[in-house]
């Protein structure tokens, strides 16, 4: 199993955000989570990577399993080996003054040797080779997501989490993303993507997790989720056009 | 030429500067800076860089030409005015040409024989700088879409509707950024 979420709850000061969420993610899925804004989305994949307990204050209680290594007795670092995750934003995790040197921040940190050759087909697999001594700052904002995607492949996580990462940008560079998303999942990663864009879960998720209210309301084969318009109209989520 | 030895020659032509205080050594500093400047085909980006900072250079001079001997006007006064003035104004020239003949790559390794944690806030705070000045400029002309006039007289009134989501925004972006570097294992012992 990638991932073994059980009875877990999470609450800021003030804030029950997770209310028992148990749930179950296979090695080599590619996972969609959707739900409203503020729906806990987020905080949820905030736990696969042990940002929740370790690094976000509140109240935790249940228990988290990726990739055999519990979340509660391993710190982040420990886990980012293992689990790579992308952040809404890249300007919020980019702050190296090249492109070698935020590729190879993951690198150095988790003491991985030839950086060099591992930065260079991280950099290959998002189509950015050639680009090492640019400074991010002049990248386009698809590029700095790409950027963001290449410095966790260059560390090989077996679990990939992406935080919404087409919501701002344009159609082309939207299906560029998901097409080397698509194919880390078929050389075998995990991939777990948070998204509001239901008609890029049709197209490319095998599974999705339907969550409203810090809570878990459907979960299973995309087909079977994403056509339960009942379900969807009640979240105010948008039905998918290839199951409308 | 490395950039660690550059940073050496940096802090050591500061440090000059400050204690030589003599107008001859100034202006041959100052030629040898032009010099440099030319040499680089820099000249063009320093002028629009140094102008916003004019006015310093003006204030320090008249306030030192009229308070050096009691509140009246002096020729040492005004020497010393143009004296600081030129100090401060060789400094800024020497850092803008460290940072512009620099690769921002070789600009990291220039300090990496600093303690990491030292070093990384520096690379950090170099990394945020041309973010910071698009945020707040971008803050400005949300700001002045709604009418905001920035050249009115009382500063903090102005430069509040400015500051206040400059700062929210940044402290969201470092705390953010922080958590992303611990999810790509920073801390790991």
């Amino acid at each position: 199993m990638a991932i073994e979420m059980k009875d877990v709850f999470f609450s800021y000061p003030g804030k029950e955000v997770l209310k028992n969420v148990n749930l179950t993610i296979k090695d080599g899925d590619f996972v969609g989570i959707t739900g409203p804004t503020g729906s806990g989305k987020t905080t949820l994949a905030y736990c696969f990577n042990g940002l929740i307990p370790h690094a976000i204050r509140g109240k935790f209680s249940g228990s988290v399993v990726v990739c055999g290594k519990d979340t509660k007795k391993n710190k982040v670092a420990d886990m980012a080996g293992k689990v790579g995750f992308v952040f809404q934003d890249p300007d919020w995790q980019i702050f190296s003054l090249s492109v070698k040197d935020e590729v190879s921040f993951g690198l150095n940190n988790l003491k991985m040797g030839n950086v060099d050759k591992r930065v260079g087909e991280a950099l290959a697999m998002v189509g950015m080779e050639g680009s090492e001594d640019v400074m991010p700052h002049n990248l386009s904002h698809g590029q700095k997501q790409k950027l963001c995607i290449a410095s966790v492949l260059a560390m090989e996580p077996e679990v990939i989490i992406l935080d919404e990462p087409t919501s701002q940008m344009d159609h082309r560079s939207c299906v560029n993303v998901y097409g080397i998303l698509k194919r880390l999942n078929k050389e075998g990663k995990t991939v777990i993507v948070i998204e509001h864009d239901t008609d890029n879960l049709a197209q490319y998720a095998n599974r999705v997790v339907l969550i409203e209210n810090g809570m878990i309301v459907k979960e299973g084969p995309t087909k079977k989720v994403l056509s339960d318009r009942k379900a969807l109209e009640t979240l105010g989520i948008k039905i998918p056009g290839a199951f409308r | 030429m490395n950039p660690k030895l550059k940073l050496f020659l940096l802090v050591i032509a500061s440090t000059s500067m400050i204690f030589f205080v003599n107008l001859a050594f100034m202006a041959v500093s100052a030629i040898v800076l032009v010099s440099l400047l030319f040499g680089f085909r820099l000249h063009s980006r320093f002028v629009p860089w140094i102008k916003p900072m004019t006015f310093v250079f003006v204030l320090i001079i008249v306030v030192q030409a009229l308070t050096f001997n009691g509140i009246m006007f002096s020729v040492a006064g005004l020497y010393y005015g143009i004296l600081f003035s030129l100090r401060i104004l060789i400094l800024a020239s020497l850092v803008f040409l460290f940072v512009e003949t620099t690769p921002p790559s070789s600009l990291a390794k220039a300090f990496d024989f600093l303690p990491e944690s030292v070093s990384m806030t520096l690379i950090l705070a170099l990394s945020l700088v041309p973010g910071v000045s698009d945020l707040a400029a971008n803050i400005m002309n949300a700001q002045r879409s709604r009418a905001m006039n920035f050249r009115s007289p009382n500063i903090f009134s102005t430069y509040f509707p400015v500051l206040i989501p400059l700062f929210g925004k940044m402290l969201y972006r470092s705390e953010k950024m922080a958590l992303a570097m611990q999810a790509r294992g920073y801390g790991k012992e």
